[in-house]
């Protein structure tokens, strides 16, 4: 289980990214984190793998996290967090040397899959073969809770929709996926709750199950959490064509 | 001899050109102490000559001054060991190089400070800087050794200052 407890992080500007926020992510879970850009999904993650300091306390099964239990988290950023001068055989080879559950046979089925290259740099990758890599890198790292951040930026809807399905495919129960994207409605099917945070604090927070129960989708979730004003576009175009 | 190769390929971020940091580094230790060695000589040469005065047309027609004192060591090595310093800090400048190397193209950093072994990125961003430099260090106090062995030898007999190691005076 994964605890977050009254996590607060101001920057050195005094601008608050995050604002108390409590969250409980069990063993198995698929969370998607939606916000609106600045909410504070990247800062929790961060947070969260000890890239960032922060007020109040994260918990892995109890314990705080610190080099003793930290390879039980994987991250795949947009930011990407390989070396780019490396051959992604390099990369295994690394991985395999410092994370003991390194999945080499997942690694080896993702990469062939995607038919990636196994000895060329990964500087010479395409972008959407990048964001792959880093998201194989996370998925073999052997890690029991995978914090990936806006991974698919740049990659088209057909390789997106195929990461999805070979997601769900080789996820083992005990694994657990934390997932932070604007891309609300493509993974509305994958992920099984939803977490959205709002201004650095915790806006909703809904099973898919709940959901669909209540007969709504994610998008009205979202909208109804952010009273976001349907009306909005066109009453500022109307405003804006009677001035002129 | 490749497991210390490997060893060595350890102290630096992976994907560095270490090999060619090491060669650079090599060359800039060989040059240092080469600069250093020329410099030495022409000083204690010039030191030596200072104690002679010419009394006839030949060059080595030359009486010791009476009275005349070599200046102390330190005046005569002066800045020879300058060039060590400079490299040391060439050196210093490399291991900040080594830390930006991780957010060059991405943020490799991200997954060195995630790893178990709490101490890999900092290993790797100064162990080779560390060990270059104490190679430098080492490279600069056999030097100062051998050039006092050869100032004592080379000043000759009574010539040599009460206080060898005074800074200023002589």
């Amino acid at each position: 289980m994964l605890d977050l407890k009254n996590v607060k992080k101001t920057y050195l500007g005094g601008s608050t990214a995050l604002d108390g926020v409590n969250l409980s992510i069990g063993p198995g879970e698929i969370v998607g984190l939606f916000g609106e850009n600045g909410a504070g999904k990247t800062t929790l993650m961060k947070c969260i793998l000890g890239l960032l300091r922060y007020q109040g306390e994260i918990a892995l099964d109890g314990q705080p996290i610190t080099p003793k239990n930290i390879a039980r988290l994987s991250f795949a950023t947009c930011e990407h967090s390989y070396f780019p001068a490396l051959t992604a055989g390099a990369h295994r080879d690394f991985y395999q040397e410092h994370f003991p559950r390194f999945r080499g046979k997942r690694f080896a089925a993702l990469m062939d899959f995607f038919q990636l290259p196994m000895g060329k740099a990964v500087r010479s990758f395409s972008t959407g073969q990048k964001n792959q890599f880093e998201v194989i890198l996370a998925l073999s790292q052997g890690a029991d809770y995978i914090l990936m951040d806006e991974p698919f930026a740049g990659n088209d809807i057909f390789n997106r929709e195929d990461f999805y399905k070979v997601l769900l495919g080789i996820l083992e129960p005990e694994e657990t996926i934390l997932l932070s994207t604007h891309l609300l409605e493509e993974v509305q099917h994958f992920i099984g709750r939803a977490v959205l945070l709002h201004q650095g604090k915790v806006a909703g927070d809904i099973t898919t199950l709940e959901l669909e129960e209540q007969g709504r989708g994610l998008m009205d979730f979202v909208k109804e959490t952010y009273q976001y004003k349907a009306d909005r576009v066109s009453r500022a175009l109307g405003e804006l064509t009677d001035r002129e | 001899m490749r497991t210390k190769w490997e060893a060595l390929s350890r102290l630096f971020p992976l994907g560095w050109p270490w090999s060619r940091e090491v060669a650079g580094a090599a060359g800039a230790l060989a040059g240092s102490a080469l600069l250093a060695v020329c410099l030495f000589i022409y000083r204690l040469g010039s030191a030596v000559d200072d104690l002679y005065r010419q009394t006839g047309r030949h060059a080595w027609e030359q009486d010791l001054i009476p009275g005349a004192l070599m200046p102390s060591y330190p005046q005569i090595l002066g800045g020879a060991l300058i060039f060590f310093a400079a490299a040391a800090l060439a050196l210093a400048l490399l291991s900040i190089a080594h830390f930006l190397y991780h957010r060059q193209g991405a943020r490799s950093d991200y997954l060195m400070r995630r790893l178990p072994q709490r101490w890999e990125l900092a290993r790797r961003c100064l162990g080779g800087s560390a060990l270059l430099l104490a190679c430098t260090a080492l490279a600069a106090a056999i030097l100062f050794g051998l050039f006092f062995i050869c100032y004592l030898a080379f000043t000759p007999a009574g010539c040599l200052p009460p206080d060898v190691w005074a800074a200023t005076g002589g």
